[in-house]
């Protein structure tokens, strides 16, 4: 689908939301729920900005309050230059691909696509062309009279896109738009839909709650827990600079580990773990005093197997995953989960088998402390 | 912008009124929606609240307009009123018994069974429902009274005693068993049948699976199935009308008392007391007993379930069914016969007579139902899906009132309503007695839940981000419920549409205090001519009447389907 | 949109149908009828032929319309009310429910059958009888009961029908007859006893007879008009007369006071046709057996006259003016006592 020239006008506009707040009566009158707490938020012309976290964290709320579906508590929304808070949903021109891509289960396929259209009055001859277009463009052109319960889900996924890009939407919004597709799928759709998304340049909201997804399409992605944002950047300063704890644990996984700090200078910290001492790049997210305790991140690939390393543990589990292997290796009181990606040359080690690890120093972040330690990326 | 660890801040929280506030304010955007919210609330309260209201008023304030209880006390110690009380709940526990035993069987047999003869048996099963109520009352004194082909003809007896308690269970069994019959076969079939087949892999036998399974997920459906065929049962008042006898129920006195006695007051009491049994038993089955269902929809369709095959098993309930199936067409069959009787028991020459006459003289009454409901048939089944839309999807003030309210005037008796209305509606500014409208009224305000219950019930199956995705595509509500919402709720539009046709063309008990010499009706035509022991013209009114609906059933789905059909041509 | 224009347009249509139904304009007339339905539409028809004017009618039984005519009395849907006994005419006249109208040529009809007040007009007159079913008297080897007190033989269980006095006029002139023979608490226990044999009360006063034809009761009670009919149609029917006297109906056309006003007209003139001669003949005509009050139509053929019965000297201006607490009486006393019976 990369050979037809775009066949859709774009005006490219920021989305700002200010101070955005949403909260939800419980039912039994109990304390009220804050499923978006005063979010500041801003998404560039043409960028693609992912909301990731966890049920339940507020992502799919922002999204909706965007598309005009739920009224914010308080703050404000602007399309552009335009105010729409309050505009209702029908009146804001975005876009939205949904979850179960809520086709009309009635209309064949050329009827859902033209339906946005229509229902604008746009002229009927029109409506066909740009219809048309947007067929041939999403390469649908031999399902045109189908009815959605007759395709694929993959079909489906781009009907979907179909139907929300041939009106021209000033936003385009995703919500968990390929949740439904199998591995694979997924893969090839994602790639697909970032392609089509930079081709036309249309500001984009997208909702999941895959992390590998959202780095993979991403220009930037906000990390949502509890209703408020953990952080925003581009995909590589979240993976490798995590803001706090969450972030880290959310982003992969992460083995957290207790330090001392010991001496700070050249923008280096030395620190104490485990009993053995490593140099880190000092970022600004924590401040380090010596002698004061601090977080490293380090992650599974961090780690390698290897005879020079400091650091002597003992295998207490082995994972084999064809193209790595994951080990948890005890240090000391720590547990820490490693990811072996050349067991192909040195043989899968043993249960109960002890074994020297190297840590890739210059990648591990520091965060301040915390006194419960998350292991498996979920809190 | 990352906003990190600060606390919620606590200075904006709403109140629950200003939430309302909002609500209130997005519902302002929409002024359509706002107006129909509200013409639809106010008539609610004026079409259903108002003339029940005043049934329950006119009991205890006299004519003074004072605070009367002496009616009640009255009418409550008198021995006469209690034992009417007794009789027509009496009556409604043995129909309800027996209409449930049989309405269970047959759907056993037609979900579980590799029974031949099903579609032929659930075909007939349905008769009683399209046809009016006292036609198996007709049918029963043709068959079984003095002059009966059975009583007489078959086996000779000549004083044979239709009227009273053993007949009219017999008539209101056979009348509403398929009520209960259409009740649990939706729910024999919704159970899911892997849990069956599980008891059966566990190695019980068929009728343990019965006994231990099935009959215990059948429980809230046999329950509800009971409380539906004692209201209807009791609120009947075609059937005791014409054969009860002696036999004196609630319904039939109302109408005396009013009609024959003119004493409102009277006539309102014993429907009254008619009303609360069975408005306590149509809650008791809308709100506890669906709620203790087992059984959940899920929407997926369940795999084929290996059918029940064993002789022994099938057998006895084919002979069962066939002779309940047999009885019916027994029943039909007779109608059908006296309308092309000379004189019924005395003259058996056939003679198109009877049709002569209706179509010649008497046709006035067909075209008046015929034209109210089809007049009313669409609004109700339109109002009752705009009803079904609002309550789904829509947040409003009021919600649950309009739920309740508009179930009112279906869960009430249809004399409670028909005398609420001649109450209501005989004075200005609201003078509506005597006039067609007050019929279309009372048809559109007594079928519209059959509506809403279809309605809500094919909405709750519908996504409702397909709605969303045509809000976001940039329709309003109204393009959004006719565009999508409507053509969605198509099965439950056609099942609105029939029931809602059905129910206006074969009532009576509400209608015939509303009839007029302008306006009189099909039904109470009928009613009058068998008092009038002209039977061969009522059987071919009654003939009549059934064809009609059964036209009127194939043309609203040739109609359904063809509009749906119709759209998916164009741009081919 | 399209769509829903043309939905509306055709409800509009439809609706404007009614309308049209509504307004009849002056060229009919609305009347409530207790002649039975078949009955009832061959006077209608002939008053449509010789008058050009349309009737509507509905049939209900003397006590029905006297309830109809009373809810009604703010907003009178019919003009004229057509057959029943005049006792129940009587009691709407008191009620000022009727409006008072003396047709041409009333004065030709005997005086003891007017109105005295002058407000209903009478149209025919008949005796209370005896429709025993003639099979079964033979199969039971029974006589025709030839008094009330036969009614009362326990051979009739259960084989006696009559109307039920509220609802029908009928069945509240026998009431109203043995009340006047007997004085009225000897009436009363008189049918306390008859409700033991008592097989149903109908509705409509002609039913008992028909029901008398069919086998579906051994002896009903109604007037000979009412018994006649069906015999002559063929049913089995014998019918006998109470020797110990016997009351009689006059039956009776009146305006409704308040009728819609376009049809006042046509209103008289159908009161001044239902006396005429013509309208009198058809009961010898349609074989109705009802006796003619206008001295020149023919009687019917098989009638019985007044005059070779017993018949008392029936006040019916008496039984209009006591109906309701008559009703009453007989509901509590009657009606009410069958259930402690039990």
């Amino acid at each position: 689908m990369t050979n037809v020239s775009a066949p859709i006008k774009t005006h490219s506009v920021d989305v700002k939301l200010s101070n955005l707040l949403k909260i939800f009566p419980t039912h039994d009158g109990s304390e009220d729920f804050y499923a978006v707490n005063e979010i500041e938020l801003d998404i560039k012309a043409g960028e693609l900005v992912t909301l990731l976290g966890p049920s339940g964290c507020g992502k799919t709320t922002t999204l909706r309050m965007l598309a005009g579906f739920e009224l914010p508590t308080s703050g404000s929304i602007h399309i552009g230059a335009d105010n729409v808070t309050n505009v209702p949903p029908n009146k804001r021109n975005v876009a939205m691909v949904f979850q179960s891509y809520a086709l009309f289960p009635h209309l064949s396929v050329f009827e859902n696509i033209a339906y946005g259209l229509k229902i604008n009055n746009v002229p009927k001859g029109e409506v066909i062309d740009r219809t048309f277009k947007v067929i041939s463009l999403m390469h649908l052109e031999e399902f045109k009279d189908r009815l959605p319960s007759q395709l694929s889900g993959g079909q489906q996924q781009r009907v979907a896109l179909a139907r929300a890009i041939v009106t021209e939407p000033r936003v385009l919004l995703f919500d968990e738009p390929l949740s439904n597709l199998d591995a694979k799928l997924r893969e090839y759709m994602r790639d697909e839909l970032r392609k089509i998304q930079q081709r036309l340049g249309i500001t984009s909201l997208y909702v999941t709650h895959d992390q590998t997804e959202a780095m993979a399409i991403s220009d930037k992605v906000v990390i949502m827990n509890h209703g408020k944002i953990q952080q925003a950047d581009n995909p590589i300063d979240i993976y490798t600079r995590p803001n706090n704890h969450f972030v880290a644990g959310f982003m992969g996984k992460a083995n957290f580990l207790h330090g001392v700090v010991k001496d700070v200078k050249d923008k280096k910290a030395i620190i104490n773990i485990l009993g053995q001492t490593i140099s880190v790049s000092v970022n600004d997210k924590v401040k380090l005093s010596e002698n004061g305790p601090v977080d490293c991140v380090t992650r599974p690939e961090f780690w390698e197997l290897s005879e020079e390393g400091k650091f002597n543990g003992e295998i207490t589990r082995v994972i084999y995953l064809g193209n790595h292997v994951e080990y948890e290796v005890a240090l000391g009181d720590e547990t820490i989960t490693m990811m072996d990606f050349e067991h192909y040359k040195h043989g899968i080690k043993q249960e109960g088998e002890r074994i020297k690890l190297h840590l890739k120093e210059e990648c591990v972040s520091l965060l301040p402390p915390r006194k419960e330690y998350v292991k498996e990326g979920l809190v | 912008m990352a906003n990190t660890n600060t606390t919620p801040s606590t200075n904006k929280i709403e109140t629950n009124g200003s939430r309302q506030l909002k609500r209130m304010k997005m519902l302002i955007k929409e002024p359509y929606l706002l107006a129909i919210i509200i013409i639809i609330f106010v008539s609610l309260f004026v079409f259903s609240i108002y003339p029940i209201y005043q049934v329950f008023k006119i009991t205890v304030v006299n004519d003074e307009g004072l605070l009367d209880l002496s009616l009640i006390v009255e009418t409550f110690t008198s021995s006469f009123f209690l034992k009417t009380l007794w009789n027509s709940i009496q009556l409604g526990i043995l129909s309800a018994i027996f209409g449930t035993i049989i309405g269970f069987i047959f759907a056993y047999a037609v979900t579980r069974t590799e029974m031949k003869g099903k579609k032929f048996f659930n075909l007939v099963a349905l008769l009683p429902i399209i046809s009016p109520p006292f036609v198996i009352a007709l049918s029963v004194i043709l068959l079984f009274g003095r002059n009966g082909i059975i009583s007489n003809g078959l086996f000779g007896f000549d004083d044979s005693n239709v009227y009273g308690l053993r007949s009219l269970v017999f008539i209101q069994t056979l009348g509403f068993f398929p009520i209960a019959y259409l009740n649990l076969k939706g729910v024999l079939e919704a159970i899911d049948s892997s849990v069956e087949d599980a008891a059966l892999n566990l190695g019980a036998s068929r009728w343990k699976v019965f006994r231990t399974i099935t009959l215990p997920l059948a429980v809230p459906g046999i329950l509800s199935s009971l409380l539906l065929v004692f209201i209807k049962a009791i609120e009947d008042f075609g059937n005791p009308m014409v054969i009860a006898g002696e036999y004196q129920t609630l319904a039939v006195q109302a109408y005396l008392q009013i009609t024959g006695m003119y004493d409102l007051r009277a006539g309102s009491f014993y429907a009254v007391a008619l009303l609360l049994p069975s408005l306590t038993a149509y809650f008791i089955q809308k709100y506890w007993i669906n709620k203790k269902s087992y059984v959940t929809v899920t929407g997926k369709p369940t795999q084929a379930r290996m059918k029940i095959n064993e002789k022994h098993i099938v057998l006895p309930l084919f002979i069962f069914c066939g002779l309940i199936t047999g009885a019916v067409l027994l029943i039909y069959g007779t109608v059908l016969w006296g309308a092309f009787v000379k004189v019924w028991g005395v003259d058996n020459t056939l003679t198109l007579d009877n049709f002569k006459y209706t179509f010649t003289l008497g046709f006035d009454s067909v075209q008046n139902s015929l034209l109210l409901s089809a007049l009313s048939t669409p609004i109700t089944a339109i109002l009752g899906m705009i009803i079904a839309f609002l309550i789904i999807r829509k947040q409003f003030i009021g919600k649950k009132l309009m739920e309740a309210s508009s179930m009112l005037a279906f869960a009430v008796p249809g004399t409670v309503i028909g005398i609420g209305y001649i109450l209501a509606f005989n004075q200005k500014p609201l003078l509506l007695t005597g006039t067609a409208l007050i019929l279309i009224i009372a048809f559109t305000f007594r079928n519209i839940t059959v509506g809403i219950e279809a309605g809500t019930n094919s909405l709750r199956q519908v996504d409702p981000s397909i709605e969303e995705a045509s809000t976001n595509l940039g329709a309003s509500s109204f393009t959004t419920f006719r565009k999508i919402s409507l053509p969605l709720m198509k099965s439950a539009l056609f099942s609105g549409l029939v029931y809602s046709f059905v129910r206006s063309m074969t009532s009576i008990s509400a209608v015939i205090f509303l009839i007029s010499v302008n306006w009189n009706l099909l039904t109470v035509t009928i009613l009058s001519q068998v008092e009038d022991a002209s039977l061969g013209a009522a059987a071919a009114y009654c003939i009549i009447l059934i064809v009609i609906i059964l036209i009127v059933i194939g043309l609203l789905e040739f109609f359904v389907n063809y509009l749906s059909s119709s759209k998916r041509r164009s741009y081919r | 949109m399209k769509k829903m224009i043309l939905v509306l347009f055709s409800v509009l249509l439809m609706l404007s149908i009614v309308a049209a139904g509504c307004g009849s304009g002056s060229n009919t007339v609305s009347v409530y009828t207790a002649f039975p339905e078949q009955e009832v539409i061959v006077y209608l028809e002939a008053f449509k032929e010789e008058t050009g004017i349309e009737v509507k009618h509905v049939r209900l039984s003397a006590g029905e319309t006297l309830a109809r005519i009373k809810a009604e009395s703010s907003n009178p849907q019919a003009s004229v009310w057509f057959g029943g006994p005049s006792d129940t005419f009587v009691a709407a006249a008191n009620d000022g429910l009727l409006e008072a109208y003396q047709p041409e040529g009333v004065s030709n009809i005997p005086e003891q059958f007017r109105d005295v007040k002058k407000v209903w007009t009478p149209i025919y007159v008949g005796a209370l009888g005896f429709a025993s079913n003639s099979e079964w008297l033979e199969k039971e080897g029974l006589e025709p009961p030839q008094s009330w007190a036969d009614l009362l033989k326990p051979e009739y269980a259960g084989n006696v029908t009559m109307a039920h006095p509220a609802s029908s006029g009928t069945a509240y002139s026998i009431f109203a007859t043995l009340v006047q023979l007997k004085g009225e608490q000897e009436a009363l226990d008189y049918f306390l006893q008859l409700d033991e044999n008592i097989r149903q009360y109908t509705k409509s006063g002609s039913a008992p007879a028909k029901q008398a034809g069919f086998g579906e009761t051994g002896v009903g009670i109604s007037f000979a008009h009412d018994i006649l009919k069906p015999k002559h149609e063929g049913y089995p029917i014998t019918l006998s007369f109470p020797t110990d006297g016997t009351g009689y109906e006059v039956g009776a056309v009146a305006l409704i006071k308040g009728g819609p006003s376009d049809q006042a007209e046509n209103a008289k003139k159908f009161i001044d046709w239902a006396i005429s001669k013509q309208a009198q003949d058809l009961y010898a005509d349609s074989g109705s057996f009802r006796l003619p009050v206008n001295p020149e139509a023919k009687v019917p053929e098989g009638a019985v006259k007044l005059s070779d019965l017993s018949v008392i000297d029936y006040d019916a201006v008496w039984a209009g003016e006591n109906r309701d607490d008559l009703l009453d009486k007989f509901e509590s006393y009657v009606v009410g006592k069958e259930s402690v019976v039990e």
